[in-house]
């Protein structure tokens, strides 16, 4: 999730231990990603991994800036300069970890949707990158931004389910859809700081459900 | 051909090997496997030089069977797809 000041205050080591529990599910789907596209060799799973590959690396990012923050939050005596500093590191983390998560949503957008023309792919990650760069709103451009590419991909995983008929394929999809709702919910954030709680919860449920599909045979 | 196209020629090889149990002669290997002589042929050249197929005998007659590494990749192969079908890639 993201960096401290959105939910509440018992919340923040919770909200640390979801990061690394998201760390870990994303880092075993693209490992998992990997040695398929190592046995099939096809582009497809390439794409997919290096979705996935991002946003491991962005819930990276995000665990260990958060770690950091939170540990220095327990010392007294701060100063002035001192506060000011971590609000920057807040904001950097912040910042990093939302485009390193939207381009892994990008690479999987451009998966399901299959598109196969350069420039689009290229105009995908320009729109949604230079949208948060270039906003005075970062967190609520990049909660918006990040619902809609769910939603896009959920879409897909609804007709893959409806193809397949698998239960890992119904656990994916029941997992992705708990992710979107969180999105949602965290864009409804100005409402109250609960709110980040409760889409913390749907995000570790959705995250649960995608864990099950690598565990459950 | 593309790489994973002839993966999946390979899995639905092994397959019927598997399905026949284990061993199969090369005739019901050709009917079932749906493929022609010639591509029949270069497959399971590839696949006995691979070490997935042994050319062995059964019940007095030649046949093809499975060995470790063909049932090996037959595990991974359902893997795979299954971690495929799941996420729909």
């Amino acid at each position: 999730m993201v960096v401290t000041a959105l939910g509440p205050d018992w919340f923040l080591e919770a909200d640390v231990l979801f990061d690394v529990f998201f760390l870990l599910t994303t880092a075993l789907v693209t490992t998992m990603g990997w040695r398929a596209y190592k046995f099939f060799d096809e582009e497809r799973y390439k794409t997919f991994t290096t979705g996935f590959f991002f946003i491991t690396g962005s819930y990276l990012l995000l665990t260990l800036s958060n770690l950091f923050i939170m540990l220095e939050l327990r010392e007294a005596d701060y100063s002035l300069r001192e506060v000011v500093s971590l609000i920057n590191l807040t904001t950097m983390g912040f910042f990093l970890y939302a485009v390193l998560f939207l381009i892994g949503l990008v690479y999987l957008l451009i998966l399901y949707m299959k598109v196969e023309q350069r420039a689009v792919k290229l105009l995908l990650f320009a729109l949604v990158i230079f949208s948060v760069l270039l906003s005075h709103q970062v967190k609520s451009v990049f909660f918006v931004l990040t619902a809609m590419l769910l939603l896009f991909i959920l879409v897909q995983l609804g007709a893959n389910y409806r193809a397949k008929r698998k239960r890992n394929a119904l656990l994916v999809l029941i997992g992705f859809a708990a992710v979107f709702v969180g999105e949602v919910l965290l864009v409804a954030l100005f409402l109250t700081p609960m709110l980040y709680a409760i889409a913390g919860g749907l995000t570790l449920f959705g995250y649960l459900c995608i864990l099950g599909t690598l565990v459950i045979r | 051909m593309k790489k994973r196209e002839r993966t999946e020629v390979v899995a639905d090889i092994l397959l019927v090997v598997q399905q026949a149990g284990g061993s199969i002669k090369p005739t019901h290997l050709l009917y079932k496997a749906n493929l022609s002589h010639d591509a029949l042929k270069r497959y399971v050249d590839e696949l006995e030089k691979g070490g997935m197929l042994t050319t062995g005998e059964k019940n007095g007659k030649r046949a093809y069977h499975l060995t470790d590494k063909g049932y090996d990749f037959l595990a991974k192969y359902r893997q795979f797809r299954d971690f495929s079908d799941a996420f729909g890639i």
